[in-house]
């Protein structure tokens, strides 16, 4: 062992990376049932209201993950940043743009967490059109994965990146596009 | 759904939330863990390896054999003499040459003498 492959050298290092892992499957979660419902994809009576639950929950703590993942670092005695450098975008020596974008992404996930809790102060117009953004931080989040990850060229990351992404391009897809006029409706419309 | 009731509901998806991520960090980690102490990790293992290939490289020797030739030599004399039996065996370098010197030089001519009568 020396102290390149020694894991107790590197314990704040693994803990960051393994929480930006978690942070980013957790976000993930949190967005496909964010879309799922926003969309309507989901109808069954009562299952909105517990999705809600889920996705308010998973949210929660993908925040204090995302945070994990940034206060960890903090113990790294090798890159040994600054509570500047993991808070404040583009600040940080290593890898500015990535970490950059990935400082933004998790502001960005805090505040459209948050902002649930102050939807009756913003309205609930403000709120919507903020939620909508979260889709934005998490682009960002896998923008910084790929882009600064030190997994990101592990076959097993890119993986899980694709297999938590596919149902967000779905849902976004679904939820984005024009909706195709109703067959139903056409009769009446005609009528009148 | 009443709030009280919507924030106990809220308090048990987020301690299952909570646990399944636990669970997802502690197995990550270990798999992160192991991957660094089998030398693979992206960013380190390159160096690891590096650094154990030079650690444990075999030191060059250059081996040196020094042959030594032992030459008998057989004694002429006969094999009845006492010290033919004890032939001396030892160990030479080679022959010495034996440098002949070179041929006297011839005497002077005898200094011609003539006879005045």
């Amino acid at each position: 062992m020396n102290g390149y492959n020694d894991p107790t050298q590197h314990l704040f290092w693994l803990a960051s990376r393994s929480l930006g892992v978690v942070a980013l499957v957790l976000m993930a979660a949190s967005v496909t049932i964010g879309l799922f419902l926003s969309g309507r994809l989901i109808r069954r009576p009562g299952t909105p209201a517990r999705l809600r639950t889920w996705h308010e929950a998973i949210a929660l703590t993908a925040t204090g993950a995302i945070a994990g993942h940034g206060l960890a670092l903090l113990g790294d005695k090798f890159l040994h940043p600054s509570l500047r450098d993991i808070a404040v975008p583009f600040a940080m020596a290593n890898q500015p743009a990535w970490t950059g974008i990935g400082i933004i992404a998790g502001w960005l996930a805090a505040i459209f967490t948050f902002s649930f809790y102050v939807r009756k102060w913003i309205g609930t117009k403000a709120w919507r059109w903020l939620h909508r953004w979260t889709l934005g931080a998490y682009v960002l989040a896998v923008a910084h994965t790929i882009g600064s990850g030190t997994d990101a060229r592990s076959p097993w990351l890119l993986a899980l990146v694709v297999l938590i992404t596919a149902p967000i391009v779905f849902g976004a897809t679904y939820r984005f596009l024009p909706a195709a006029p109703d067959p139903r409706a056409r009769p009446a419309e005609a009528r009148s | 759904m009443t709030e009280k009731r919507r924030r106990r509901s809220l308090r048990q998806t987020l301690t299952i939330v909570a646990a399944t991520a636990g669970i997802g960090f502690i197995g990550l980690f270990g798999g992160l863990a192991s991957q660094m102490a089998a030398s693979r990790d992206p960013a380190l293992g390159p160096k690891a390896t590096a650094i154990q290939a030079h650690a444990y490289q075999p030191v060059q020797r250059r081996i040196i054999k020094r042959t030594v030739v032992v030459r008998k030599i057989h004694d002429p004399a006969p094999a009845s003499a006492p010290a033919a039996a004890a032939a001396p065996v030892r160990a030479t370098s080679p022959a010495p040459v034996v440098v002949q010197a070179p041929p006297a030089p011839a005497p002077a001519p005898a200094p011609v003498v003539t006879k005045v009568s």
